[in-house]
């Protein structure tokens, strides 16, 4: 009953806070009153709803999607494999750690210019997507791993407990709700990236790609804004469906 | 009191007025980097006219600014965005076409218009009028094309984008990615001799010449003021831009660039690049149709998302010229 309030709470935020955002955003358009500089609320909508008519979007956005997902997996995959080795040896943490720090301080924008040099626009957004988020997965699943009880880990060594119950038994009780949200979080920061790395790569069937033309060729602010929150919807969506993940699980533990 | 509130309001004025950077005679001209930069060098001596040269990322945002809210007294624009922005010729209208086509194709194996089917070809701006171009090019020479790469045949042309940089068309050419590049001038002009590749396809010859970027005006200064008008026509009629000194023309671009700086270098700006860059003065009236059917060509390319576009009536001209 608690947590069922928690959740009424938080939604009810989050619905507050959506409205008082719409609210400034047509202050704002009726304020500046130009169209170009800031698109009114329903023009923006308008331009959401045409979207679904035309076949370019779809094919652009599911692009988008795919690119983005790749790039997450890529990163989840070698920035909890590292974490994991990072955890077991001391050597291993002491080399990721600056590799991680250079890779975190590179500007993007330049790692996308240096990429494109010799990748189609499309990998480009990937990798970049990739080397991006993955500094992001590995210090998370660090912070997580190393969370794991050190004297449960030493118990399951002494009595040679198979690696496949360590998992199961021991990492996996105290990592799935922490790593869980980790995807759900890392996977809209690897949307933004890849659509951002789009725009300057200049991706075809994409969803960066559509801004580009909605911005330098359509003319059309409000479309960009639309292509924008379709965008941001997608993320939220995901880190969502995440969330209700979360609950499931752990109201199924309750229950047990 | 009021004497030291006379005073502040007196010093105040005074410091604006220094702010303000527009002068009432002198007229604003805006353009993008680029040929239409370089072809607006034509008009340096001409006194009464200040310059805004914009980087080609933030030019179509930036003039479309200075057009609607009617900032710029002349615009120098590709003709798609001339056509959207100034439709109706109520507030501006075209006085001429200035860059008539600036694309070559370049290959270092020999590959061109005749053996194109089957290949990859990398085009700068495939989203915007130069891969429109292209299109059209290969439309009017019945060759299919795909975006895709997962339909290349051998009947058909795969197109792709690529980035305006001497690096990535090289990287793209010498490893073959792409089996022709088509490029504007002067890049093609610096990579032809810089890296001996071929240039194997000159676009304006196999589609025909076609209106790149014009130069419209605001009607209040064509009806108000058109000895100056006149002025600046005849500076552009017959310029030589081969004469140009490429070291003046950077520096001059750069110096009307504010904080952003040009793309050309003066190294790359060799006589042949800038007689193959198709700069010269053409009026209005000479262009009405060539115009008209080329913005009707760009309208198949629009889609329920926007136009790439507008078609134009008469109005749209200036006919003084």
């Amino acid at each position: 009953m608690k947590k069922t309030n928690t959740y009424l709470k938080k939604t009810v935020y989050a619905l507050v806070f959506i409205v008082i955002v719409l609210l400034v955003w047509q202050v704002c358009a009726l304020i500046v009153n130009d169209e170009y500089i800031v698109p009114s609320l329903y023009n923006v909508c308008i331009d959401m709803l045409k979207i679904f008519y035309v076949e370019q979007f779809y094919s652009a956005y599911f692009s988008t999607l795919f690119r983005a997902f790749c790039g997450f997996a890529l990163s989840i995959v070698v920035g909890v494999g590292l974490a994991f080795l990072a955890v077991k040896s001391e050597v291993v943490r002491n080399l990721c750690s600056p590799l991680v720090s250079v890779i975190r301080l590179v500007p993007t924008m330049a790692i996308v210019a240096l990429l494109c040099l010799t990748l189609s626009p499309s990998l480009a957004s990937i990798v970049v997507c990739c080397t991006v988020v993955m500094p992001y997965a590995y210090s998370s699943s660090l912070t997580v791993l190393s969370s794991v009880s050190k004297e449960l880990l030493e118990m399951a060594k002494v009595y040679k407990i198979p690696h496949r119950r360590v998992i199961s038994g021991i990492y996996l009780p105290t990592v799935k709700i922490p790593f869980l949200t980790l995807l759900g979080t890392t996977f809209s920061f690897s949307l933004k990236i890849t659509v951002s790395a789009e725009v300057v790569a200049g991706a075809l069937k994409s969803m960066g790609g559509l801004i580009n033309l909605a911005k330098n060729v359509y003319l059309s602010p409000s479309l960009v804004c639309a292509i924008t929150v379709w965008t941001v919807l997608s993320g939220l969506f995901i880190e969502l469906v995440i969330c209700a993940v979360i609950a499931l699980i752990e109201r199924r533990e309750t229950q047990c | 009191m009021k004497k030291i509130a006379v005073i502040l309001c007196l010093i105040f004025c005074l410091l604006t007025s220094f702010g303000c950077t527009r002068s009432s005679d002198k007229l604003v001209l805006v353009c993008p980097d680029g040929a239409p930069a370089i072809s607006a060098y034509a008009l340096k001596d001409v006194n009464g006219i200040d310059f805004s040269v914009y980087s080609s990322a933030s030019a179509p945002q930036s003039i479309t600014q200075d057009i609607r809210k009617k900032n710029a007294d002349i615009a120098i624009l590709p003709v798609n965005l001339a056509s959207k922005l100034c439709t109706s010729g109520t507030d501006y209208k075209m006085v001429g076409v200035l860059t008539h086509g600036n694309l070559y194709g370049i290959s270092k194996n020999g590959v061109g218009i005749d053996n194109i089917k089957g290949k990859s070809v990398g085009v700068i701006q495939l989203s915007s009028v130069p891969g429109y171009t292209v299109k059209l090019m290969l439309k009017s020479l019945n060759i299919d094309y795909t975006e895709d790469a997962n339909l290349k045949t051998g009947d058909n042309v795969y197109l792709f984008n690529i980035n305006a940089d001497a690096t990535t068309i090289k990287n793209m050419l010498d490893n073959n990615i792409a089996d022709l590049c088509i490029v504007a001038e002067p890049m093609c002009s610096r990579l032809e001799s810089a890296f001996a590749y071929e240039r194997m396809l000159d676009v304006q010859s196999v589609y025909g010449s076609f209106p790149q970027a014009v130069m419209v005006v605001k009607t209040s200064v064509l009806e108000g003021r058109q000895a100056k008008v006149d002025e600046i026509i005849s500076a552009f009629v017959g310029y030589d831009y081969t004469a140009i000194n490429p070291t003046e023309l950077v520096a001059w671009i750069n110096s009307k660039m504010g904080d952003s700086s040009s793309s050309l270098a003066p190294v790359a700006l060799s006589v042949q690049a800038l007689s193959n860059s198709n700069i010269r003065f053409e009026k209005a009236n000479t262009q009405k149709e060539k115009v008209k059917n080329y913005l009707s060509a760009l309208k198949i390319f629009d889609t329920p998302l926007g136009s790439v576009a507008e078609n134009v009536g008469d109005d749209f001209f200036w006919s003084n010229v």
